[in-house]
């Protein structure tokens, strides 16, 4: 084989240095590129529009101590959540088995999962909404 | 950079370097549905570090994403490339044949209809459409009167058996 004819690129170099991924890109260009199937844009843009990868994108944009600020307000939300669960769990929990076992029946159960559908349903109305909100906000 | 010039700006990447990003990864990968998984992560997540990016060289930067996500996949998978003293080599020939030679992207496709042919309905339909037809998943969920999600679920099914499907024939074929 002869040693000229070949390039060798290091992957770790090209994955720290612009340079030697742009020489790697080069090299293909020269050598010719594959095709890159015809949905793969659409797939991409519907992906960025998710709301957890907007979310990213735009506390990417805060200064870093609005993004520490959002983060450690985050985290409180979530351990006063989790608190306030435990605390309410056994009461709740006490609640409907007491009602459970007066009634034998399984309409609470019912009543119960009807209830968090309907929660749920107001949660995502709420996320779409927000995220509604952005557009005429940006276009401003 | 106001969102909708991110989506802009993301679009006219996409446009214009899919072709280049798809190809580093095809070649560090060597494989069809990992290297459009790596494009798509390489441009999501260019997407949310716009803020980071310095303006000055997209085409690099967007490289060396591409070669940083490849590598993270080599080494977690671990199976495709073997590191030589810690390091993954890519050797590169500039007297090869163009891979967008008609011979190479037949046979390519002849594979994959193969493969596509030998799965099940609806994974069948689905991964012709959306792999050998190339067809969106929006375009999809209408022809078809079902759901969107409904649809991206059975595609992200029918990759799964595709995917095996493809390492049973590279074992095979060795």
């Amino acid at each position: 084989m002869d040693d000229t004819f070949y390039e060798t690129f290091s992957l770790e170099a090209m994955a720290a240095d612009q340079k030697e991924a742009e020489a790697f890109a080069n090299r293909l260009e020269e050598t010719g590129l594959y095709r890159a199937p015809a949905n793969l844009k659409s797939s991409i843009l519907q992906q960025s529009r998710q709301l957890d990868v907007r979310l990213i994108a735009g506390t990417n944009h805060l200064s870093k101590k609005t993004q520490l600020f959002r983060y450690s307000l985050k985290v409180s939300l979530a351990a006063a959540c989790s608190i306030g669960f435990i605390i309410a769990m056994p009461r709740l929990h006490e609640r409907y088995t007491v009602s459970l076992s007066a009634s034998s029946s399984s309409p609470i159960h019912v009543e119960a999962y009807e209830k968090l559908q309907k929660w749920n349903g107001k949660i995502s109305e709420l996320s779409k909404s927000f995220f509604d909100l952005e557009v005429p906000l940006y276009d401003e | 950079m106001s969102r909708i010039n991110a989506d802009a700006q993301l679009e006219q990447w996409i446009d214009k370097y899919q072709n280049l990003i798809y190809s580093i990864c095809f070649q560090l990968t060597k494989d069809h549905f990992d290297a459009q998984d790596l494009t798509q992560e390489t441009f999501l997540s260019a997407y949310k570090n716009l803020a980071y990016f310095d303006g000055r060289n997209e085409r690099a930067w967007l490289c060396k994403i591409a070669s940083r996500k490849c590598l993270d996949y080599l080494k977690h998978s671990g199976r495709k490339q073997i590191p030589t003293d810690g390091q993954f080599l890519i050797t590169c020939s500039p007297a090869g044949p163009p891979p967008e030679d008609e011979i190479i992207d037949n046979a390519l496709n002849q594979e994959l209809y193969d493969c596509c042919m030998k799965l099940k309905e609806p994974y069948r339909q689905v991964a012709l459409d959306y792999f050998y037809h190339e067809m969106d998943a929006g375009e999809m969920a209408e022809k078809r009167g079902k759901n969107l999600k409904t649809i991206q679920t059975q595609i992200y099914r029918a990759k799964a058996m595709l995917r095996k499907l493809y390492r049973k024939e590279d074992l095979l074929h060795g």
